[in-house]
């Protein structure tokens, strides 16, 4: 080893695993043999033996209970922040979840109901052919073919289908007058529509959007429905 | 921890504080910065539990180097070097007659104050080798992790480090004590420690 090998390893001499052992060696033969790197040796130790002196001195030195204090008290509030904020969330996605609830349940409403209301008006076209006949001679009329016929429609249909049904039903029936429906608007023009004979299922009155009594509640009903030509019902009668 | 322990945050704590506290002293000489970089430190682990990852590093490592960024920007910010005493003529610590003196001041009080004043003056890049490698007795391979460097970096900083320690601890005891030199290099070469 030359001293310039020597100068290069000189602080890691004493330090734990610092050189190998064959290394090691020769740095201390070298040392022995040569004064100027034993003297570099020498006064590299006192420089370590100074700072283990501090390291020493220092070993007790610690930050104050204070701040302990501080720190704990911080932790504290961040866990009731973090639990907070997890209540929070929790809230939040029990809110997102009903809002689609509702949001699909409305889709889902109007989507039967509009299935349910074509698939009558097919039905109620083949079994019904006198309230159509009535209809179509009051939409022949001149004159209100480009109007709301909302008012002969239903005078027709009153009247004819009363007449038609006779056929259908031996039994004489009455009929009320016609409600429009609560989802219907009221403020569109009717150019044309068709009355059709329906039967109603408890389900089916609430998807209409009306209120019933328990009593009729309780069994099936007849009705006239107005479906005007965009397969929106518009209004409906009740049939005794 | 994560989940809101106390005990084991007080428990945490208490085993890590001390040498983030010494660090942090060691490297500014300002106690009452070392306690406010100290109360960061943890408050930064507080305020964000999962920026700690094991894969990357011990947990140690990662607060050192929460704190050495904290450190550097006070040194940066308020400089705090302590200017040390020029020679008053002579070169007397070249000897190794000098050296007997630095060790007959070892045990004193007044010696620690004026190595703790030495390191303070060093370049932070060196100081902070010094601080980690000599007094918290770091391994390299630990140090270059804090220090974000290769292992080679940090052995070379050191051994620049010690070499200015050497030079102003020199100065330092250079004022004459009227004692000679008891340790000839060739007998001090032969002893291993």
């Amino acid at each position: 080893m030359n001293c310039q090998s020597f100068r290069e390893i000189v602080h890691e001499i004493d330090r734990p695993n610092g050189v190998e052992v064959g290394t090691l060696d020769a740095a201390l033969g070298h040392a022995q043999a040569c004064t100027r790197c034993a003297r570099h040796l020498h006064r590299s130790r006192q420089v370590a033996s100074r700072l283990r002196a501090l390291a020493f001195a220092d070993e007790s030195q610690q930050a104050s209970t204070r701040t302990e204090e501080h720190l704990l008290a911080a932790f504290r509030a961040q866990s009731r922040r973090r639990l907070r904020w997890r209540a929070v969330a929790g809230w939040i996605a029990a809110a997102a979840a009903l809002a689609l609830a509702v949001a699909g349940g409305t889709l889902w409403r109007h989507a039967s109901r509009s299935l349910w209301l074509a698939a009558h008006s097919e039905a109620a076209r083949g079994t019904v052919s006198a309230p159509a006949a009535a209809r179509s001679q009051a939409l022949s009329s001149p004159g209100e073919t480009r109007r709301d016929v909302r008012p002969s429609v239903l005078n027709a249909a009153h009247t004819g289908g009363a007449k038609a049904t006779g056929r259908l039903q031996p039994e004489p029936e009455t009929a009320g007058e016609f409600i429009p429906l609560p989802f219907a608007d009221d403020d569109a023009p009717l150019g044309s529509g068709e009355v059709v004979r329906i039967r109603l299922s408890e389900a089916d009155l609430g998807l209409l959007g009306l209120s019933v009594s328990q009593e009729a509640y309780a069994q099936p009903l007849t009705a006239d429905v107005v479906i005007g030509e965009d397969g929106v019902a518009r209004a409906i009668r009740f049939v005794e | 921890m994560m989940a809101g322990d106390e005990q084991a945050f007080v428990a945490l704590y208490r085993r890590r504080q001390g040498p983030i506290y010494r660090y942090a002293l060691q490297m500014t000489g300002n106690p009452g910065f070392a306690e406010e970089i100290t109360q960061e430190v943890f408050m930064a682990l507080i305020r964000d539990l999962k920026a700690f990852d094991p894969s990357r590093g011990t947990l140690g490592a990662y607060l050192y180097g929460i704190c050495r960024n904290y450190v550097l920007r006070y040194v940066a910010e308020e400089s705090p070097y302590v200017g040390l005493p020029e020679p008053e003529g002579g070169n007397g610590f070249t000897e190794p007659t000098a050296f007997s003196d630095l060790l007959s001041d070892l045990a004193e009080a007044e010696t620690v104050e004026r190595v703790r004043r030495a390191v303070l003056t060093l370049p932070p890049h060196h100081r902070e080798a010094v601080v980690l490698c000599d007094l918290h007795e770091m391994s390299y391979e630990d140090a270059a992790q804090v220090l974000r460097c290769p292992v080679g970096t940090v052995r070379s900083r050191l051994h620049r480090a010690r070499e200015l320690l050497f030079t102003k601890l020199k100065r330092v005891s250079s004022v004459p004590t009227g004692q000679t030199d008891s340790a000839p290099a060739q007998s001090e070469s032969g002893r291993r420690l």
